[in-house]
């Protein structure tokens, strides 16, 4: 039931349960120096996939929040828009594929908003926001999430937040109440629904021919005349075609997710407690799809340091597994975890922030990179093309 | 000497240009549009103008014809609050107003959105109410047609008085108190999950002269984004809202009006001129058909261009007419003026006022707008981005700062504070 068993190196880390921490004995040091030597998962192993496409063996992400993801975290007084700059840069260094916002208990600020303030501070990194869709209309959804894409040039996810969570129906009284199972059904519906508005404008569409005054091709924009059990939208939307087709859907999930999560989702953030659990939707969702187990690392120069810095944080209010140990030890369970298919990879809800992503991106990132773990440089443009995710065609083009 | 009244501008930004053409003008990278870059350019050419605030549109339905996209139609406006939200990362100073929908958002939801861009831009959000008119945004909503005007304004004071107790739900010392509206289209209980605004509340902006629209200023509003075709109707608009005001015990100072303006500016009239006639050769005619239908509700792209326009049909129509489209209306009956003429009209500022002339000119036209007390500023809407914007940034407002009509430098940081509005006092409900 732990998620160590059978891994290759599990004698020198210890991950698991806050319950099941296992004091680590290994005392490696972590010096830069002696971290380049080593290439165990260099190109010409398992960085080459069946497919013949080179990819990166280990996708990263991170989940954002203004202290950390610790108990109580104690938050800082300064520019909250500032700290989720400086955050957002710090992960872009780092060249993970994404940051997700919309999970600060301290600050639950509208994600959206937040999203729009990180677009021009970075260049390259993907940015998801969480949208509770129980109340929302698609047309909004569709819209706003063509605009993020399109200022930010391809880099966008939504995060569905499904019903049954977040702000209470207390907030929504007036709105009919639907039964869990009709609300789920609402809410498939609505993501339909914005993927055709999404699809609305095929890519020939947007002409902005600017000789004939030409700023569209009606051949190739289409009112989508969706009527539903719960909506009816004519379309087309106003903003052209995303940059990436589609922002990528997420939903963030545990270990029986929703049909709908299942049926829908790019992009799988898990919370589970086992490689077995993790391997196991991973056999069940699309190979499609990226599943990335929700991980937080708690590291230390040394597996003591790191095993100190656990037993002070206590316990860890929710799902997320607790990686403790040294940063390579952290790289090496990474590695196998992928290698093994048990993942795609991994995002990181970091115990303090914004230190923890600091040390994460200063210290694990490059021992990772020297060791063909992670990526040495962005490849790609879109966070599509981060996740190795096809762009989509409109389902309006021929 | 007591200080000189002086003008308060507002950037309105529009992809392209706010001239229907203006995004085929040469000097306009037609393929930037959509991107960040158009906005934040804009933004900081504001931002470097002094401006108070940056002012971004909402449209919630491609400008379409019977379900089929107006081919040279050009781009509306995307959502607002991604707008503002992306600028507010590249800006210190200017006020960010994003215009959302009473009739198809949550009381719950918005009041969180703009509570996040007034704390993630330290204090310069401000929301313009719209009641969206169109049918158009209706068949996007699940709606047959449109919900009927007065019921919209019903339910957008609802609305505000449910964000406003929201935002006022969070003691200073962080204590939360619940709301428990219960009205006729809402039931929120509260507390919100964010502290209260830096602003207290985002400044809340009307746009819209109808006799609804402006009972509904005259009672929420702290800034009008007005449409007011000449100086004259201008003065009567603004004393009509300053009366209904100070019937609900409002000073007049707590609102300022700011009719949009769109300035051709040229360094001889000539210039300008020449300029005005070089975007009216990009305007294809059926367009601005459209357009001019779209603001009159009647399809007049099925008349010939060069009828005159059937007033009497229009009339019948029965539509509520904006100030500026009545005007053109009485003009038309009284001068017989063609579809075509008329269409030519409003593709040149969407129906707002419009100036062609010198950087001075466009300095004594305001200053008189000032004055008469027509208007306390402008919202400042450039035929195309960036040259008109710039032309306007580096000429005519040095001319305005030189009268005084003008601040030199930011005196302040919240959008509050540069229109001279107060934090609202918290109310707290009595259970």
């Amino acid at each position: 039931m732990s998620w160590n068993t059978g891994d290759l190196f599990c004698k020198n880390a210890a991950i698991g349960l806050s319950s099941q921490i296992v004091t680590i004995v290994s005392f490696r040091s972590i010096l830069i120096k002696s971290a380049i030597a080593p290439r165990p998962y260099g190109r010409s192993g398992f960085h080459q996939h069946t497919d013949g496409v080179s990819r990166i063996l280990v996708h990263l992400t991170a989940s954002l929040c203004s202290s950390g993801f610790r108990p109580a975290g104690a938050g800082a007084a300064s520019s909250i828009a500032e700290q989720y700059r400086a955050m957002a840069r710090t992960a872009e260094r780092g060249l993970l594929d994404a940051v997700w916002l919309g999970r600060d208990a301290q600050w639950p600020l509208d994600a959206l908003p937040l999203l729009g303030s990180l677009i021009v501070v970075t260049e390259r990194i993907g940015l998801g926001g969480l949208w509770r869709i129980a109340r929302a209309e698609p047309f909004h959804v569709a819209r706003v999430f063509a605009t993020l894409d399109h200022l930010a040039g391809g880099r966008t996810a939504l995060i569905v937040g499904l019903p049954g969570e977040g702000p209470d129906d207390d907030q929504f009284a007036h709105a009919p109440a639907l039964t869990p199972d009709d609300a789920l059904e609402r809410a498939g519906e609505l993501i339909d629904v914005a993927r055709q508005l999404w699809d609305s404008w095929e890519d020939e569409g947007w002409l902005l021919d600017v000789a004939t005054g030409r700023f569209a091709d009606p051949d190739h924009v289409h009112p989508i005349e969706h009527a539903g059990r719960f909506f009816a939208v004519r379309g087309p939307l106003n903003p052209p075609r995303p940059p990436q087709g589609n922002p990528a859907v997420v939903f963030e999930v545990g270990i029986d997710p929703p049909a709908l999560a299942l049926a829908e989702a790019d992009v799988l953030l898990l919370s589970c407690r086992s490689q077995e659990q993790a391997a196991s939707l991973r056999r069940r969702a699309s190979p499609a799809q990226r599943i990335l187990v929700n991980v937080m690392p708690i590291l230390g120069i040394t597996a003591l340091e790191a095993q100190r810095r656990a037993d002070a944080l206590g316990r860890i209010p929710f799902e997320a597994m607790r990686f403790v140990g040294t940063p390579e030890q952290a790289v090496d369970l990474f590695a196998a975890r992928v290698q093994n298919g048990a993942c795609d990879g991994f995002n990181l809800m970091a115990a303090g922030l914004p230190e923890d992503l600091e040390q994460i991106v200063d210290v694990m990132i490059p021992i990772g990179r020297a060791r063909g773990v992670f990526r040495e440089s962005y490849e790609g443009v879109t966070l599509r093309e981060h996740l190795l995710l096809p762009r989509p065609r409109s389902r309006f083009s021929a | 000497m007591s200080a000189r009244r002086q003008l308060h501008l507002g950037l309105f930004i529009y992809p392209g240009g706010h001239h229907i053409a203006g995004w085929r003008h040469p000097t306009v990278a037609a393929d930037t549009i959509a991107s960040a870059g158009f906005y934040t350019e804009a933004a900081r050419a504001a931002e470097r103008g002094k401006f108070d605030l940056f002012f971004v549109g909402d449209m919630l339905a491609a400008r379409e014809k019977d379900g089929r996209i107006i081919a040279e139609g050009g781009l509306n406006n995307i959502d607002s609050i991604s707008i503002t939200s992306t600028i507010a990362s590249v800006t210190e100073r200017l006020g960010l107003v994003a215009t959302l929908s009473t009739t198809y958002n949550e009381p719950f939801s918005i009041a969180e959105r703009f509570a996040s861009l007034d704390h993630l831009s330290g204090g310069r959000a401000g929301w313009n109410i719209i009641t969206t008119q169109n049918d158009d945004a209706a068949y996007n909503f699940s709606r047959t047609s449109h919900m009927e005007k007065s019921r919209r304004y019903e339910r957008a004071q609802e609305f505000v008085d449910v964000c406003r107790a929201l935002w006022d739900s969070w003691d200073e010392d962080g204590a939360r108190h619940r709301i428990d509206h219960a009205g006729e289209a809402f039931r929120v209980a509260g507390p919100a999950r964010l502290p209260r605004p830096p602003q207290g509340w985002p400044v809340l902006v009307q746009a819209g002269g109808s006799p609804s629209g402006m009972e509904f200023a005259a009672s929420v509003a702290e800034v009008i984004f007005a449409a007011q075709g000449s100086r004259e109707n201008g003065v009567v608009f603004r004393k009509a809202i300053h009366d209904k005001m100070a019937l609900r015990g409002r000073a007049p100072e707590s609102l300022k009006i700011l009719p949009g303006l769109s300035p051709i500016l040229g360094g001889t009239e000539a210039e300008a001129r020449r300029k005005e006639q070089e975007l009216e050769a990009l305007v294809v005619p059926a367009v601005a058909i459209w357009i001019l239908s779209d603001q009159m509700k009647f399809r007049l792209y099925d008349y010939e261009p060069t009828a005159p326009l059937p007033v009497a049909a229009i009339r019948a129509s029965g539509s509520n007419f904006t100030p500026r489209v009545a005007s053109l209306l009485d003009r038309a009956e009284a001068g017989g003026i063609s579809i075509r003429d008329c269409a030519a009209e409003v593709a040149r500022s969407r129906s707002h006022g419009s100036f062609v002339g010198t950087p001075e000119q466009l300095a004594d036209h305001m200053q008189l707008w000032l004055d008469e007390g027509a208007c306390d500023g402008f919202n400042i809407m450039p035929a195309y981005f960036p040259a008109e914007l710039d032309v306007f940034i580096d000429e005519a407002v040095p001319v305005l700062q030189r009268r005084g009509l003008f601040r030199r430098d930011y005196e302040a940081d919240t959008l509050r504070a540069h229109l001279g509005l107060p934090v609202p006092p918290r109310r707290r409900r009595e259970g």
